[in-house]
């Protein structure tokens, strides 16, 4: 019985492709009904068979590890581009813990989010296109989870990221909408460039580019070499495998790639939901797993990984205390809980005292991935939740809602679960994934990190109850018509409280099997039993404070604290100005001083050569054509000094 | 009056009458020149006919099939004038200037 | 007594053609055109070939030269002074190029001292008329049979080419009845 689920695993991709494609090309504009209802059949189809996959795995892989140690099942690996006889690039399915997690994750999280949206799409004319575009997307992300080679990870990374741009610039009608679709592409395509050179590098020395091979320790070492680049010596691995984190860097929304994020929010709520908190931003966090024993045989990747991922935390959390546009605090908040995967998978490289390849820390990897894990469901439903709200108020602005708790209790009930599970209150899952996080930054020696994490864990649960409060509770702050909570949509974020709730029985599990097997793992780390108690008192300290400012959803505590701060605030508010950074650099230094004297060399220099040849020979042909003149005595007279000329050579 | 007098005289003839192709503006002066090459080149035959024993006879015949060939030429030449003239009227050879390039 | 002839005939045969080549009214041109052709006829006398002479008075007088004077009649007129004028530069570099032919035709033919042209000073057997007709008529390897008829069907063929080049356009329509107007 496995063996036939692993046999046709490609059916994972090929049912939600279909779906993409009987919805594209022929539902979507006449039956944009049967378009939503046969995306959810498909979806339910694809998350059965995830599903079972999953228990073929569990039973046959898992349970049996004198078969697989490395706990990874290539289900096929068929050839698809010969390059050279060495070098071939293939298609593949690959399963392995982290696959076989987000195989789950995507199908569950999909199949759920379509649901959602037969709710929130109901009005909108692009009904079917949306459903069309959500296949896609789910083809593109699970065909990135199960690459077995990093170009086949790359060409779905590109679909994935096209599938977003599509989404993001959904209604094509609004300009921020497309302006928004442009940045994310271009910033995350920018990003793309210095991937594919980390892979070309990486595929060319390793002669392979399947992960198999690139992750042996062989590799490591024929890549570990110090080559010059012009004056400055560079280590070859650590320049590749910092290309190919720029990847991650760029689609998980890291300082300063992260201006896409927040812009991203132009895109429909289910959109969000999935693509920006769920799935496609994990996608980084989820290459850096997938190459993790090739990166932690780099001197020096890891600390930027785990240096970027902590910065971006504290930094998107400051951001997010200030703003007003509910999915933008949301987004705030999915860039700094990235941060916490990434610092995590960063800290599993043990520092004692400063040493570099002082051994690694397997519950820095496992506790990453179990925050994808619980970050994804409980941020699903916030998202769904919060699109809830949208769709009753009409507007993105917290302070035109308030007093929702009446009106729309079943959001109210699930949307406070997921605010203690991202608090990282117990028992939601929240709280074991972020303790696992915490841990593993102790454990690792990594103690500034560590303290970045606490206090970017008080910083969270302050925002989050902050939204929770205004959104809810006290007074409406504003005209509310016709408040109602759509059945559609309350399903799926009701739906989403179970793994809210339930995903904290996994972590033993996590951290016994999801890790990356063939590495040298320290034994006997501490446990220190404060660690949760302490995490605990920070998330209840930001609650309370959230609770003293905004409690039955005032603002003139905060008002007043607002004033006080003035300028500081103005500058957070705005992102610290980031974006207009981005815009100065763009528009003065690159178009204005690099590109218009490129420009200027193109039109004047360049083409200036090709006119000049096509000018010669005009100049050419009007003297040859002197000689066309027409006239009959000009022809004769040519034709008999032509005769006389054959006289005198023939003669001579 | 040896055979060189006769040749030097038919190459005198032959190049005035180039000289006429190449200079005179109306087309029928043209013919009229190319009359004179054809006279030129004529009497060069008739002069080997007479000086060299053998064959005189062929170099008796040969002058006139020129002839013959002379007045088909004109004959053609001619009717285009003709034609020429009533669809132009005028026979300036500067003017003809279609096939420039 | 000959040679005196000789030069006289030829400064006169190349005084006619110069004339010809170089007169601006046309049918003064073919007049002096008709002299040189009279000279030449002579000048074939004095190389004993009187059937040639013949040939030349009837052919080319009588019949070209006869042509070409109807032929200017026709499109220039009579009296009708329309001369066009040629410039300098064009005459010089017509006399350039055909002084450069002259010389090189000269050039080319000065170098040898060709036994059969020292030989020939003498004069060779009249030719009669019989001689010509049998020896046009001859089929054997000398004959000029093949060349006579050929002539003869060219000769067909530029008749019937001169007067479908010639011909007016409008005959198809009016091909029945001359008095028919064309339509306007």
């Amino acid at each position: 019985m496995a063996e036939i689920i692993f046999t046709h695993s490609y059916l994972l991709l090929i049912l939600p492709f279909l779906s993409f494609v009987v919805i594209a090309f022929g539902l979507a504009r006449k039956y944009p009904k049967i378009a939503g209802q046969f995306a959810i059949l498909m979806a339910a189809l694809n998350m059965l068979y995830g599903l079972g996959l999953a228990t073929a795995y569990y039973q046959h892989v898992l349970s049996r590890p004198e078969l697989y140690p490395n706990r990874t099942l290539i289900c096929f690996d068929l050839a698809w581009l010969n390059f050279s006889p060495g070098l071939s690039a293939n298609m593949g399915i690959y399963l392995d813990p982290i696959s076989m997690m987000m195989i789950v994750v995507i199908s569950v999280i999909s199949l759920l989010v379509n649901i959602y949206s037969i709710g929130y799409m109901k009005d909108d004319p692009g009904f079917g296109r949306f459903f069309a575009l959500m296949s896609m997307f789910s083809f593109s992300m699970l065909g990135l989870v199960v690459s077995s080679n990093i170009l086949q990870m790359f060409v779905f990374w590109e679909l994935v990221g096209m599938s977003s741009y599509a989404l993001i610039g959904f209604w094509y009608e609004k300009p921020t909408a497309v302006a928004a679709s442009k940045k994310a592409f271009i910033v995350t395509r920018f990003a793309d460039a210095f991937f594919l050179i980390g892979i070309l590098l990486v595929s060319f020395l390793a002669k392979s580019f399947d992960f198999q091979t690139l992750n042996l320790p062989e590799t490591a070492a024929t890549l570990n070499q110090v080559i010059l680049f012009g004056p400055v010596p560079v280590n070859l691995l650590t320049l590749a495998t910092l290309l190919i984190f720029a990847g991650g860097w760029g689609k998980s929304a890291m300082f300063p790639l992260h201006i896409w994020l927040p812009d991203a929010m132009e895109g429909p709520t289910p959109v969000s939901s999935i693509i920006h908190s769920a799935t496609m931003v994990v996608a980084g966090v989820f290459l850096t797993a997938r190459m993790f024993p090739l990166f932690s045989e780099a001197v020096g990747t890891l600390a930027v990984v785990q240096f970027i991922g902590a910065f971006t935390a504290i930094f998107a959390a400051i951001i997010a205390i200030t703003q007003r546009d509910i999915k933008r605090i949301l987004a705030f908040s999915t860039l700094s809980q990235l941060g916490y995967m990434l610092f995590s998978l960063g800290a599993a490289k043990i520092s004692l005292g400063g040493e570099s390849g002082a051994g690694l820390n397997s519950l820095g990897y496992s506790a990453a991935m179990y925050h994808v894990f619980t970050h994804a469901f409980f941020k699903c439903m916030l998202f769904l939740g919060a699109g809830s709200l949208i769709h009753a108020v009409h507007s993105n602005d917290l302070m035109s809602m308030g007093g929702l708790k009446r009106l729309m209790p079943k959001t109210y009930w699930s949307l406070l679960a997921a605010c203690l599970a991202i608090g990282g209150i117990f028992p939601f899952s929240g709280f074991w994934s972020k303790d696992a996080i915490l841990l593993a930054a102790l454990q690792s020696g990594h103690y500034i990190t560590f303290g970045v994490g606490l206090v970017t864990g008080g910083l969270t649960a302050f925002y989050m109850f902050r939204f929770f409060f205004l959104a809810f509770h006290g007074e409406a702050r504003s005209e509310l018509h016709d408040v109602y909570e759509d059945p559609w949509m309350t399903f799926s974020i009701v739906a989403l409280t179970i793994p809210t709730l339930g995903a904290g029985l996994l972590e033993h599990f996590f951290a016994g099997q999801v890790v990356a097997s063939g590495l040298a793992y320290a034994d006997h780390l501490a446990h220190p039993s404060w660690l949760p108690v302490i995490a605990s008192l920070v998330g209840i300290s930001g609650i309370a404070l959230a609770w003293w400012l905004y409690g039955h959803g005032r603002t003139d505590k905060a008002e007043e604290w607002r004033q006080r701060f003035g300028p500081v605030y103005l500058l957070v508010q705005n992102k610290f100005y980031i974006d207009e950074i981005y815009l100065f650099i763009t528009h003065r230094i690159i178009f204005q001083g690099i590109a218009t004297p490129v420009k200027w060399f193109d039109r004047n220099i360049v083409d200036g050569a090709m006119n000049l040849c096509g000018w010669i020979l005009h100049l050419g042909g009007k003297a040859v054509r002197l000689a066309q003149n027409g006239q009959l005595q000009f022809y004769l007279g040519v034709t008999v000094l032509g005769l006389a000329a054959l006289l005198f050579i023939g003669a001579g | 009056m040896t055979l060189s007098h006769f040749v030097i005289l038919s190459l005198m003839l032959c190049a005035v009458g180039v000289y006429g192709v190449l200079t005179r503006r109306n087309l029928i002066g043209i013919l009229l020149s190319v009359e004179v090459i054809l006279n030129g080149a004529n009497l060069n035959f008739a002069a080997f006919a007479h000086f060299r024993a053998s064959d005189p006879t062929a170099g008796a015949i040969f002058p006139i099939f020129v002839m013959a060939v002379s007045a088909c030429e004109m004959a053609v030449a001619l009717a285009i004038i003709i034609s020429m003239y009533r669809r132009k009227k005028r026979l300036d050879v500067y003017s003809l200037e279609e096939l420039n390039g | 007594m000959g040679d005196y002839l000789f030069y006289g005939l030829a400064t006169a045969v190349v005084t006619f053609s110069l004339l010809a080549v170089s007169l601006p009214n046309l049918l003064h041109a073919a007049i002096s055109l008709i002299a040189a052709f009279f000279v030449t006829a002579a000048l074939y006398i004095m190389l004993q070939l009187e059937f040639v002479a013949l040939a030349q008075i009837m052919l080319y007088i009588g019949g070209i030269i006869i042509f070409m004077l109807i032929i200017i009649l026709l499109t220039t007129g009579l009296g009708v002074e329309n001369r066009l004028q040629v410039p300098n530069s064009s005459r010089l570099a017509g006399a350039a190029v055909s002084a450069t032919l002259l010389f090189g035709l000269l050039y080319a033919i000065s170098g040898k001292q060709s036994a059969v042209l020292v030989k020939s000073v003498q004069r060779a057997a009249p030719v009669t008329m019989d001689d010509i007709g049998l020896r046009l008529l001859a089929t054997g390897k000398d004959g000029f049979i093949v060349p006579f008829e050929i002539i003869s069907i060219l000769l067909l063929v530029a008749l019937v080419g001169a007067v479908v080049i010639a011909r007016r356009e409008n005959s198809v329509s009016n091909s029945h009845g001359d008095g028919k107007e064309e339509r306007a």
